[in-house]
């Protein structure tokens, strides 16, 4: 399958990748190639087939609504790469 | 040309739970910022979320308090997109299998009918940080992640809404049954409800819909009315020009009660929706909604029409009590065992709505218990102190805290019965007003009226006035 | 030879009479990786080897009975170990330290075992050559001009090599497996749920599992013994008692069904390998097993299924790398969306890239049934694959990689090539079974070559004792 410049650009945006023009060049043919190969799937019969999402069929994982030990906000202050007076700042949200 | 506007309302509702929806963090509002977090919640690489079974549950209640159809079988799943507000990356929520699906609010619109808004799905999904911008305008923003992970129900009603009343007086009926069914408080202050609105116009008698536009940062009740009502103006004066609308986004701006577009290009989402690997499948048993219907509390409809039945009140008196679940329980246990309902209903709706309408408080923070007031009022039927009186006593109890009885031993209030002294009062009242008592003689009715007056104030209102007009009239007649 | 040539069975009654105190075993451990590093040709298996955080962990170990008596276990990359830095390989996480354990090094530390330093691997669990890592490749012992294998290269590389008593890797389509029967060493991925999830780096989150590697089979036992079990901080965490896996180490064979699927010895299988694959089993059925050929009919339909799911699943799990709220910031912007782009661009390897890409695209509005949902469709079929050849037989047995490893560099610019080197792997983590390597032999340019032994849903025992039956033979 044909993949366009236009879709690279857009799944890349979607993705919030940068590529260069050469990049984009050679992730067109890539991806073209690959999603050629993943066509073999057309081959199968599917309509009566349910998808698996889990393989092992498990259902309601659920915990008790107690509450545990969060972490000290100084811990928080220590991850983030810039903090000030309680939070993590990032660029101006407009 | 006429147009109608065609309405829907995005509610989002905090669920009422201790602890967030896939973490153990305390959901509790106010606390000191990045104070409730851990790796699931900060999406720290690693980090996999784990259902709470309360979140579950208060999604079942909801969805039955809203009439709908409950999933026996739901998913989760992920909402993919960038926000510093988001920290995986993606929202978990739910798409092709939400748990509540079909149901419905009554309302009555703007004629007095019974009109029925449905509502297209209410699904469960985390909520994300809390962004605050710093002052100066060309400064950074701020996140706290306090909030992220706290659990919502994302409540989607079908276009069945034609005016801002109705959308007003919807958000009323669906903030009260979540407030009675305990699944939420619904403080639009602490941003427990949250609403967006999506409005079109199209010439009545049109059956496709006009292009939609969504409004949001609406922070109260009265906003979303205001907005709606600006929105339709808006649209229509451009479509009567023959102008046409683009589908788009807009904010209210509440300085000037008007809406304006987002400035941010606002790319087509595409949320890449899939189930999340990390969760597995919700199963809700029949025999489970069942137990939880049982255990539903009592929704504000029936509240309302049992205060009808059982205690005799009029639909309107029931329906002001039930404003707030809250106050319809404040009655509730006044009344217990009392022969005069109405009467404590007419109190609380005056009396007690004054006071926590001038205080600013809620029900629950009132001095005043319920026990208290109906204290006040079994002084006065049993003719203790008059109602003149009780209104006295009631404002003392409202400033100092204390009981009735109290009050009224500690400031002598005690209804004068005492036939007597009422005599020796009346007496002196007819000796100092010869001049009134024969007008009254002579047939002025208002002259009586005066005399008692004289009475009641020679006695500072605590004489029984229905002995003093006995005994007024006794005395005036024999002389 | 030092402490750091032992297996785990040899050090245990050696650490439990006091003979040798767990810091002998680091001192061997950082003598040999300083050797190693003075080669022309470095294995460069570690991303970091922290001896004094090590030295920490021995100092709160106590002198309880436990399983691994505060022997040293490495640990790949992609797993958070509390103060240690947790790259992925990966320029966008290079400067992240571990605020808290994954569960499984919580029960490794429970049972004994001490985190011995992070080790090298392919970008985010995405590759099969370690060649995909921001901190250089990694070599494979048996000729350091070759690929290790990956993405778990940097575990096998270090136990194969003396570098590293035994490890922890992860395996999400072979990435334990392969670089095993690339470097001669045993690796086992564990049933899907067998082992928390909890604190790995997520990749693909509906395949990827924890599991040793390690010097013997009887280590991989008692090592994976050590990690397993249920997690209530993990939602696809099994509720299953984990065995005393070593109890399987020495048990017979005779008249276990062993199934050899025909699909798997066709054409794209190199010469040797097949040899040696054929001797493993020839090996199994002189200890008295039943081979049996069977069908695993779908088996053409598992890369293309594979790597739909696991990258779309990918490209969800790695949008959180922004360098805004952790990581490393890359560039100095006010403009959101170009510090989104500028930090994932420049903190992610080209491969990383590619798979996001890919996935994102899959997802992607007009496009979710075409390929998301379809691949979900082909899994259930090759899930009833195997549940079908498991009414026959006990055990599944194959090759491990259709080619012994290539030279470093051979095929970086063929992506969709790499990614069909993995087709005897991914089939297993796409039904959640578990599966392992066991080294059968060598080509005659003397690179190792491994047989794959895949069992039924939490049969790992299965899978240690038939291990062992071929190791025996072929040391």
């Amino acid at each position: 399958m044909k993949i366009s410049k236009n879709t690279i650009r857009r799944v890349a945006a979607l993705a919030r990748l940068k590529l260069s023009e050469d990049e984009e060049k050679e992730i067109q043919i890539q991806l073209a190639k690959i999603l050629d190969y993943m066509d073999i799937l057309s081959e199968l019969g599917l309509e009566n087939v349910s998808p698996t999402a889990h393989t092992l069929g498990f259902t309601n994982k659920t915990r008790k609504d107690e509450i545990h030990e969060s972490f000290a906000v100084e811990k928080v202050a220590e991850i983030a790469p810039q903090w000030k007076k309680d939070h993590i700042v990032v660029p101006r949200i407009v | 040309m006429t147009y109608e506007a065609v309405i829907g309302l995005e509610i989002h509702v905090q669920l009422n739970t201790k602890t967030k929806t896939f973490c153990s963090c305390s959901a509790e509002y106010g606390a000191r910022p990045n104070s409730h977090t851990c790796p699931v919640c900060l999406g720290l690489p690693g980090a996999l979320p784990v259902i709470n079974e309360r979140v579950l549950i208060q999604g079942v209640i909801a969805g039955l308090a809203l009439s709908c159809e409950i999933s026996n079988f739901s998913v989760f799943a992920r909402k993919n997109y960038f926000y510093p507000d988001l920290p995986k990356a993606y929202q978990i929520s739910q798409y092709e299998l939400p748990l509540n699906k079909n149901g419905h609010v009554m309302i009555l619109n703007e004629k007095g009918r019974e009109k029925r808004i449905g509502i297209i799905r209410a699904h469960l999904e985390e909520d994300a940080g809390k962004l605050v911008h710093d002052e100066n305008p060309k400064g950074p923003s701020y996140i706290d992640f306090n909030r992220c992970g706290v659990p919502l129900l994302e409540i989607v009603t079908e276009p069945d809404i034609r005016s801002p009343e109705e959308a007003y007086r919807f958000l009323v009926a669906i903030k009260e049954i979540l407030q009675y069914a305990g699944v939420s408080e619904c403080n639009m202050e602490k941003g427990e409800l949250r609403v967006d609105v999506n409005i079109s116009l199209r010439e009545s008698g049109e059956e496709a819909f006009g292009v939609k536009q969504e409004i949001k940062n609406m922070n109260s009740f009265a906003n979303v009315r205001r907005a709606l009502e600006y929105e339709i103006k808006r649209q229509a004066r451009i479509l009567r020009t023959g102008g046409k609308l683009k589908q788009e986004t807009r904010l209210f701006d509440q300085t000037k009660n008007s809406t304006i577009t987002m400035r941010t290009k606002e790319e087509a989402h595409d949320y890449r929706y899939f189930p999340d690997p990390d969760l597995v499948p919700i199963v809700i048993e029949d025999e489970f909604i069942e137990n939880v219907h049982k255990k539903l509390p009592e929704l504000p409809e029936q509240k309302r029409d049992r205060l009808v039945t059982h205690y005799g009140l009029t639909r309107y008196d029931a329906e002001n009590l039930c404003t707030s679940y809250k106050i319809a329980n404040y009655f509730e246990a006044t009344c217990k065992n009392y022969q005069q309902p109405k009467k404590i209903a007419n109190w609380i709706l005056s009396e007690v709505m004054k006071v926590l309408n001038q205080e600013k408080i809620e029900i629950d923070q009132f001095k005043v218990t319920p026990s208290n007031l109906r204290e006040l009022f079994d002084l006065l039927d049993s003719g203790v102190i008059s109602g003149k009186i009780a209104k006295e006593v009631f404002s003392l109890m409202v400033a100092t805290g204390k009981t009735a009885k109290i009050i009224v031993e500690e400031k002598g209030l005690k209804q004068l019965t005492d036939k007597d002294h009422i005599n020796k009062v009346v007496d002196e009242v007819i000796a100092e007003n010869e001049k009134v008592v024969s007008e009254y003689r002579d047939g002025k009715m208002k002259a009586f009226g005066f005399l008692m007056g004289q009475v009641m104030r020679k006695t500072k209102g605590k004489a029984n006035p229905h002995l003093v007009n006995e005994l007024l009239k006794e005395r005036i007649e024999n002389k | 030879m030092g402490l750091n040539e032992y297996t785990i069975e040899q050090l245990r009654p050696l650490l439990k009479g006091g003979e040798v105190i767990p810091m002998d075993i680091i001192r061997d451990l950082g003598q040999a990786i300083e050797k190693d590093n003075q080669h022309a040709l470095p294995l460069n298996t570690y991303v970091s080897f922290d001896i004094d955080h090590i030295s920490k962990g021995i100092a709160s170990f106590d002198n309880r009975e436990t399983l691994l008596l505060g022997i040293p276990i490495a640990v790949k990359d992609i797993i958070n170990v509390v103060g240690t830095k947790t790259t992925c390989a990966s320029k966008i996480l290079q400067d992240y330290v571990s605020p808290y354990d994954a569960t499984a090094i919580t029960y490794l530390r429970q049972n004994g075992g001490i985190p011995a330093g992070k080790l090298n691997m392919d970008e985010f669990a995405m590759g099969s050559t370690n060649e995909n890592s921001a901190f250089g490749v990694v070599r494979n012992p048996y000729n350091r001009e070759k690929i290790p294998g990956g993405s778990s290269g940097g575990a096998a590389s270090a136990v194969a090599g003396g570098l590293a008593v035994a490890a922890l890797g992860s395996d999400t389509g072979g990435s334990i497996r392969q670089p095993a029967s690339m470097c001669a060493v045993f690796g086992i991925k564990p049933t899907y749920g067998r082992v928390s999830r909890y604190g790995l780096v997520a990749y693909a989150s509906s395949f990827d599992q924890i599991g040793p590697v390690t010097k013997t089979v009887m280590d991989g036992a008692l090592l994976l013994e050590a990690i397993s079990g249920y997690d209530t901080k993990d939602s696809t965490s099994a509720e299953e008692r984990t065995p005393r896996f070593s109890s399987n180490i020495g048990r017979a064979i005779k008249d276990v069904r062993i199934g050899v699927p025909e699909e798997y010895f066709g054409e794209g299988l190199d010469e040797e390998v097949r040899k040696n694959v054929e001797k493993g089993i020839s090996i199994l059925k002189d200890a008295g097993a039943i081979i049996k050929p069977i069908h695993l009919t779908y088996t053409k339909y598992a890369i293309a299924t594979y790597y739909i799911i696991a990258t779309a699943e990918a490209s969800s799990n790695l949008a959180r790398f922004e360098g805004i709220r952790y990581g490393t910031r890359f560039v100095d912007t006010e403009e959101l969306i170009e510090l989104y782009e500028e930090n994932r661009s420049r903190g992610f390897g080209d491969e990383v890239k590619r798979r996001i890409l890919l996935g994102t695209f899959t997802l992607s509005s007009g496009y979710y049934d075409a390929y998301y949902l379809k691949a979900q469709k082909a899994r259930t079929l090759i899930c009833e694959d195997f549940k079908g050849a498991f009414k026959e037989v006990d055990i599944i047995v194959t090759p491990v990689s259709p080619v012994p490893a290539w030279d470093i560099g051979k095929m970086v610019n063929d992506p969709l090539q790499m990614y069909l080197a993995d087709v005897y792997t991914v089939p297993v983590n796409l039904a959640g079974l578990p599966a392992a390597s066991v080294n059968c032999g060598k080509t005659s340019e003397g690179l190792p070559v491994g047989l794959q032994i895949i069992a039924n849903h939490f049969r790992e025992d299965e899978i240690f004792r038939t291990a062992r039956i071929v190791e025996e033979v072929v040391r």
